[in-house]
């Protein structure tokens, strides 16, 4: 399996004094690749370097081993894109904005009103096709955004924010979708402040702070890595007492606790499992146990687990 | 064959896009308006002053506005076709086609030029279908190709510097601003130095002033419908009525006109390939 997408030491330094980079990433074909961070932290830089919108002012870029910013053509013609704000010709009408895309990527006019409609179809825009693009609400020019992308079934995906200001429906269908070509084969690489939407998508996550690669991996090697940390929830009958607290966090593999009326969460260490040993002291301590489980760590939890560690460094 | 088709989607997009903004309109309404003015004074002239011009007089219609008017409606659609896509936002739509920028730059000056050229066809008609109704039948409509094909060379170099001013600045009011100072500073020094020529006897400032971008195509028109006409006598007094500018040479004119057209377009090619695509900015 070859690169698809090569970011090395990308560092975009721009006029009014803003830097980003450097970042460093790699995306592998049939891929999916979920870019996260928070705002400002160069997701956007990083996936316009991607197209050739930007050039870096140092590092290098290549999709399909071509450098984007000297030949955009070349991969543009593979790629589709949907960008964070997407704005369209507001004269357009959908079918025409549709159409447009189609003739430049080289179809005749039969397959592009196959096209067309098979776009319109897929991204439920069929009943607005003849309806001007100003027209259109926020959610359905996303819509829109993401069909001309899916146009001429490019072989990858550079989709930011795709699910930004989607009504939750309507994400549901985008998510299938995008599931959909995932299970085609195609790399896709998208940018997403929705952790959940990242988990349950990507093969693989990069996440940039402060315009910074800060971690790179497989979705369940991040979860399993040292900010991954698990937490048990349990339910009691009475809330533990200082001594009981006391007691479970000298167990090993425990890392803190937090303790609610009726529920105690205690983070663990992935290193050891010591759930046997919290039930035993609560149950010998008289609270009681009416329930366990085991809270896995979740994209969310290493995210923020970053920023705080960057913020606090 | 994908270069023609990207640079053909691009004209047509250009052109349409034009349509559909106001600020072009309004201009074109401009000079429809002057068209209409113009006849509606010529008509309360007393008719032996008239007479003598008046089987020629749909040419006044097709030389006026390019003394002034057709010089700003290029440098409105020449700023605008190159910065709008930036302020709107649809300059990240264009630029992830399939399509070079070469294309993309090509296919958009060709939209503008086809829009500036259906303008001057648009008030060319009208000059002449006003002057056939008050004035009589006309004559020598053979000229009528030839000047509009004129008028649109002469007001070029206004196209091409709007084009690199809205591709400089990326805001489209900023370059129509710039490109107006550029155009009318340039008509302004033009006409003090003819008269500060002739009450000194001093050719220097004139021929400074070919060196102008409006020494070439302010007066090219004028010259070259005059010249068809066999009325050098008329076209000089029509044009310094009209412009208060001397006739030009033709062949130098038309090395002016081709310098400040290539010129800006080449600063315009060079900013459009070699720099970021900037984000929305408005």
């Amino acid at each position: 399996m070859g690169d698809v997408v090569k970011i090395a030491s990308l560092v975009k330094a721009y006029s009014d004094g803003g830097r980003v980079g450097p970042i460093t990433l790699s995306v592998k074909n049939s891929e999916v690749y979920g870019l996260v961070g928070p705002n400002g932290s160069g997701k956007t830089t990083t996936l316009r370097a991607m197209l050739g919108l930007l050039t870096p002012t140092s590092g290098s870029v290549e999709v399909f081993g071509v450098d984007p910013f000297s030949e955009p053509k070349k991969v543009n013609a593979r790629v589709g894109y949907s960008p964070e704000i997407p704005t369209f010709p507001p004269f357009f009408t959908a079918r025409k904005l549709l159409e447009v895309t189609c003739k430049l990527k080289g179809m005749n006019a039969q397959e592009t009103k196959r096209e067309v409609e098979r776009v319109l179809d897929l991204t439920g825009l069929v009943n607005h096709a003849e309806r001007k693009v100003a027209s259109f609400s926020k959610g359905m020019v996303q819509r829109l955004s993401i069909g001309q992308a899916l146009v001429g079934d490019p072989e990858l995906l550079v989709l930011d924010e795709p699910m930004l200001g989607v009504d939750p429906v309507g994400r549901v269908h985008m998510r299938e979708v995008l599931i959909e070509q995932r299970k085609e084969g195609k790399t896709i690489v998208f940018s997403s402040h929705e952790l959940y939407e990242v988990e349950r998508i990507s093969d693989r996550v990069g996440m940039v702070y402060m315009g910074n690669t800060v971690l790179e991996g497989s979705v369940s090697d991040l979860l399993r890595s040292q900010d991954g940390r698990s937490v048990v929830e349990v339910v009691v009958k009475r809330r533990p007492n200082d001594e009981v607290r006391a007691a479970i966090l000298r167990i090993s593999g425990v890392k803190s606790l937090n303790v609610g009326d009726n529920s105690i969460w205690v983070e663990l260490d992935n290193a050891h499992d010591p759930r046997e040993e919290i039930a035993e002291v609560l149950v010998r301590s008289g609270c009681g146990l009416i329930e366990m489980r085991l809270v896995p760590p979740t994209l969310e939890d290493v995210f923020v687990r970053v920023v705080k560690q960057g913020v606090n460094s | 064959m994908s270069t023609l088709r990207a640079i053909s989607v691009l004209t047509e997009y250009e052109m349409l896009r034009s349509f559909a903004r106001r600020r072009v309109l309004i201009l074109l309404s401009a000079t429809l308006l002057l068209e209409i003015a113009i006849y509606y004074v010529l008509s309360r002239l007393p008719t032996s002053l008239i007479s003598p011009i008046g089987p020629y007089i749909w040419t006044i219609g097709l030389v006026a506005p390019s003394t002034a008017l057709l010089h700003m409606l290029a440098i409105t659609i020449g700023a605008s076709t190159s910065s709008e896509e930036y302020e709107v936002g649809t300059a990240d739509f264009w630029f992830t086609r399939p399509i070079s920028r070469l294309e993309y730059f090509v296919g958009k000056l060709i939209g503008g030029l086809l829009l500036l050229s259906s303008m001057v066809l648009l008030y060319s008609a009208l000059a002449l279908a006003i002057s056939w109704y008050v004035f009589g039948p006309q004559s020598r409509i053979d000229v009528l190709a030839i000047g509009i094909v004129a008028s649109v060379l002469a007001a070029t170099p206004s196209y091409a510097i709007g084009v690199a001013l809205g591709e400089l600045m990326r805001r489209s009011m900023v370059a129509i601003v710039l490109g107006g100072i550029v155009f009318f500073g340039s008509v302004l020094f033009q006409s003090y130095a003819s008269i500060v020529a002739v009450l000194n006897n001093d050719r220097t400032l004139i021929d400074l002033a070919t060196y102008l971008p409006s020494w070439g195509s302010v007066g090219y028109t004028v010259t070259i419908v005059a010249e068809l006409l066999d009325l050098q006598s008329l076209s000089t007094g029509l044009f310094m009525v009209m412009s208060g500018l001397g006739t030009v040479e033709v062949g130098k004119a038309q090395l002016s006109i081709l310098l400040y057209s290539l010129a800006p377009l080449f600063v315009a090619w060079i900013k459009l390939r070699y720099t970021d695509v900037t984000r929305r900015s408005s």
